[in-house]
């Protein structure tokens, strides 16, 4: 079946194009440190690469390329341990905004804002359950959550904001498979 | 954007105002609970509230100190010790601590330190 080894082929060299794209926007992000003194405040560029996928070929597709990016960020640039917060904060996100995105109510801009907050929400907790002392945890939820939750909203929005401007220049996302 | 989307939006950055102002609010309140700790031989004798203003005479095998706290400062006006030297310190809600060593007596708020340039040897 040649013309399905073709889609095949082009499907992973597509994927793998992208998975590149989406380590290397992680990395310039590295670069350019948009330092607010805060600790897991950032855009998370790589995340506009996810949510094009997720958007354009759907959760299976973007659940892969998280998953691999995760992998490979950690093994390049952070530690182990790291990778406890990227993997966890990328699955729970990536389960809420597969919901969100099922009911069909909300469009990129909500699925994406949801995501980002989940995302800065899930980290949190396990930095909270790591960490374990009572003394700064209260100080921890009433001051730095609620700037992990507008931070990670505002994120969400402005990468949703520029996936759908190249979905714009790319096409409307075609709803080629399901889930 | 979809209305959904905006009430999604709306929630989440309402939860955090909530959290934020809610914070403030424990964060003022738990300032100006700063109280006031007495340790003897390291070990807690008593606890008073810097917020009411009192005079208590803490008696130690050693000697007595007199711990006066006004105006959310707590400071030492009167004591037996030959040196006197806890009459010159006073600590507030800040964090910081009185040591009177003859009596082996150390008065502590917060957590015992000073946060600030003085704090650090320089």
């Amino acid at each position: 079946m040649p013309s399905q080894d073709r889609n095949i082929a082009g499907k992973v060299s597509m994927l793998g194009l992208l998975l590149a794209l989406a380590v290397l926007m992680g990395y310039v992000e590295m670069l350019i440190p948009i330092n607010l003194g805060f600790p897991g405040v950032k855009l998370g560029l790589a995340n506009v690469v996810i949510l094009y996928v997720f958007y354009k070929r759907g959760t299976a597709d973007a659940l892969l390329l998280s998953i691999l990016r995760t992998l490979i960020i950690a093994a390049l640039f952070t530690s182990p341990a790291m990778l406890l917060y990227s993997a966890s904060g990328a699955a729970v996100s990536g389960l809420v905004m597969h919901c969100l995105k099922k009911t069909g109510l909300f469009s990129i801009y909500g699925v994406s804002a949801a995501g980002g907050t989940v995302h800065n929400i899930t980290q949190f907790v396990i930095a909270i359950v790591l960490s374990g002392s009572g003394a700064a945890w209260e100080y921890m939820l009433c001051f730095y959550l609620p700037l992990l939750l507008i931070a990670g909203e505002a994120a969400g929005l402005v990468n949703a904001v520029i996936v759908r401007s190249i979905m714009r220049k790319t096409g409307t996302p075609k709803p080629e498979r399901k889930g | 954007m979809k209305k959904a989307d905006k009430i999604l939006l709306a929630v989440i950055t309402l939860s955090a105002a909530v959290f934020f102002i809610g914070g403030i609010c424990a964060g003022l309140s738990s300032q100006e609970s700063g109280s006031v700790t007495v340790y003897a031989d390291n070990e807690v004798m008593a606890e008073y509230s810097l917020k009411e203003d009192g005079e208590y005479d803490i008696v130690t095998p050693y000697g007595h100190n007199l711990l006066t706290i006004k105006n959310g400062e707590a400071y030492v006006t009167e004591t037996d010790c030959p040196g006197g030297d806890c009459m010159k310190m006073k600590t507030d809600a800040k964090g910081g601590s009185i040591i009177c060593l003859p009596h082996h007596l150390v008065i502590k708020t917060g957590d015992g330190r000073r946060e600030g340039i003085d704090a650090i040897a320089r």
